[in-house]
């Protein structure tokens, strides 16, 4: 009886529109590949500045991308471009990019201020970014590694109040110094033999 | 195997001729290697060079032949900031040895004819080489002559540098040598053309140039048209920026824009006006590269028309084309775009290949520009086929009015950009 039911609603669906296969969302790989050109082949940037998305949780992909299309997360084209996607397909890049290996950014650190940024992050970032903000699943970027620019970037938004954020997280960036900024960017920019990024 | 006929080769046939009396002959999809299909991509450019890198990719189990004359390739983005002094030339300069390491067979040829029926393009050096699918990625070539004295010949003397490398040089080194005081002319030429920002960016950091070194200079910029890509974001950048230096005249004060050159006294020709220059960079019309034009592949716009789902032509089977030469609807004619229309093509070209319907494109374009060294904005769009066209869904330009800080933002995602972008085509 099931089996019946549903072979008509496919038989409908098929025939019932000479486009129905038209109609299909894009594959995975196809809508992807729309990304790559900027966020780096398989998600992982080059730089200078564009992050890498490889790894990310998909339920970090999928809010990113609402907020930037909703208009709720400044951008500099980001808005622009998410504003084009359905949510049925930023929900299948996200599944597709969780399932990419993230890679660290070979830059350039201060290893005294990445010393100091480390006490920075231990005080006061690694309750949520936990593991040196390697972990995908805490519901963030993964910090660890990433494109110093970008990050330096998305502080200046959440200082200047652009960008939401948890309160406890604000709370925590408001005794940060520039100083501790600037070393925990140098920290996390360190960050680039951490285990979990030696998969595959 | 028999030897090809050089009749069949399309080569310099009339173009109108070819649509109608192309021949499309269903093929038996037989070869000599069997278990393999053969992917031919012809032209090392952004869409050459990410066609040749994903049909790889997708399935390794296809032989992969990217044919490009030049053992290397210099980008047409990012080459004003060649001209403009900001970049050294190796730093728009990509070679092959990427292509090569990921399995493509890369060979220098240039490929003088087609041969939809047998399935075979010849080289230059005489060799043939066979397909199962081309893909074809020629960029552009120039009507000479369209703008009466502006030949070849020409070119040597006003540069276009609208394909990047020696070119590029030459403009170069024109900038550096002319006197401070010197009035150069830059000729916009009309839609559709490659990069449409391309013209406005390279006269902003000319500008800038002239502004840093030669104050006393001044550059005009004749348009063919009466608006351009990013025209607020550039009229905006050139008030801040430029006052005095760059000047644009639009096509309609000239009835029209430049008609002639004369290379020998320097001037340029409009209806009823002529402008004397020290230096002149003509940006001429353009048309699909010259061997899809000479194969017939090209309508009489000059341009390629091609089914948008999976870029094959609709003139000859078996070839997509991609690019500039393709006719992709309102998607600009830019690197970007080049790279998007090649991934499209090359998951139609695998899927095809093992026999599977391709899947629904999505094609998306993102191009930045600079207005002045630490002033960059874009452009961006997301598209979708809607009943046979490609329908842009979203996107847009930069928002005028904004601190300064985001159009440095900008220039840090214009530099990530072009990286990622040519870094996914040449690894």
């Amino acid at each position: 009886m099931k089996r019946s039911i549903t072979l008509a609603a496919v038989l409908a669906a098929v025939l019932g529109s000479g486009s129905a296969w038209a109609t299909q969302p894009p594959s995975a790989k196809m809508l992807s590949l729309n990304c790559a050109s900027c966020h780096g082949y398989e998600g992982v940037s080059v730089g200078p500045a564009t992050p890498s998305i490889a790894g990310m949780s998909e339920e970090y992909f999928i809010m990113t991308m609402l907020d930037y299309k909703d208009g709720r997360r400044p951008a500099t084209v980001m808005d622009r471009i998410a504003a084009g996607y359905t949510e049925q397909e930023i929900e299948i890049m996200a599944s597709y990019f969780a399932s990419l290996q993230y890679r660290p950014a070979p830059q350039p650190f201060d290893e005294v201020k990445a010393r100091r940024g480390a006490e920075v992050h231990e005080q006061s970032c690694s309750r949520c970014h936990s593991e040196n903000a390697t972990v995908a699943e805490d519901d963030s970027m993964i910090l660890a590694g990433q494109w110093k620019p970008y990050l330096a970037f998305s502080i200046e938004d959440f200082n200047a109040h652009d960008r939401a954020q948890p309160r406890r997280m604000r709370r925590g960036m408001v005794e940060l110094s520039d100083e501790d900024v600037e070393a925990l960017l140098h920290f996390y920019a360190s960050q680039q033999h951490h285990e979990r990024f030696m998969g595959q | 195997m028999a030897t090809l006929n050089r009749r069949n080769f399309l080569k310099l046939v009339g173009a109108a001729g070819m649509a109608a009396g192309l021949p499309l002959a269903a093929h038996g999809g037989s070869h000599g290697n069997a278990a393999k299909a053969r992917v031919v991509v012809v032209g090392g450019g952004s869409g050459g060079a990410t066609a040749a890198r994903y049909v790889k990719k997708l399935d390794p189990a296809i032989e992969v032949t990217l044919i490009e004359p030049n053992p290397t390739y210099h980008t047409c983005y990012f080459s004003n900031l060649v001209i403009g002094g900001l970049l050294p030339l190796d730093r728009i300069r990509h070679g092959y040895d990427g292509l090569r390491r990921y399995g493509v067979n890369v060979v220098h040829d240039m490929i003088v004819g087609i041969d939809p029926v047998s399935r075979k393009v010849r080289g230059e050096s005489g060799r043939d080489f066979e397909y199962d699918r081309l893909v074809l990625s020629p960029g552009i070539d120039f009507k000479w002559n369209a703008i009466e004295g502006y030949d070849e010949a020409a070119s040597r003397i006003m540069p276009h540098a609208w394909k990047a490398g020696d070119q590029t040089v030459l403009l170069r080194k024109q900038l550096e040598a002319m006197p401070d005081g010197g009035v150069m002319v830059l000729v916009a030429p009309a839609n559709p053309f490659r990069c449409p920002p391309g013209p406005y960016e390279r006269a902003s950091l000319i500008a800038n140039y002239f502004k840093g070194h030669k104050p006393r200079s001044k550059l005009l910029v004749i348009d063919t048209k009466d608006s351009f890509s990013k025209q607020g974001l550039f009229q905006q950048t050139w008030d801040m920026y430029y006052p005095g230096t760059l000047e644009w005249v639009r096509a309609a004060d000239t009835n029209g824009g430049i008609r002639r050159v004369d290379t020998g006294t320097m001037t340029l020709f409009g209806e009823f006006h002529r402008f004397k220059a020290d230096m002149a960079n003509v940006i001429p019309p353009q048309m699909a590269g010259r061997i899809a034009i000479d194969s017939g592949l090209a309508d009489d716009s000059g341009w390629c028309p091609v089914n948008r789902r999976t870029f094959e032509s609709t003139i000859a089977d078996d070839v997509h084309i991609i690019g500039d030469a393709a006719m992709a609807t309102t998607m600009p004619k830019s690197g970007y775009s080049a790279s998007s229309q090649a991934k499209v093509a090359a998951l139609a070209v695998v899927d095809i290949l093992n026999g599977r319907e391709p899947g629904t494109p999505s094609y998306a374009n993102t191009c930045y520009s600079f207005g002045a060294p630490e002033h960059a904005f874009s452009v961006t769009g997301v598209y979708r086929l809607e009943e046979g066209v490609i329908e842009q869904v979203a996107g847009g330009v930069s928002p005028l009015d904004v601190p300064q800080e985001f159009r440095r933002r900008e220039v840090a995602y214009a530099h990530s950009w072009y990286n990622n972008l040519t870094h996914e085509m040449f690894g």
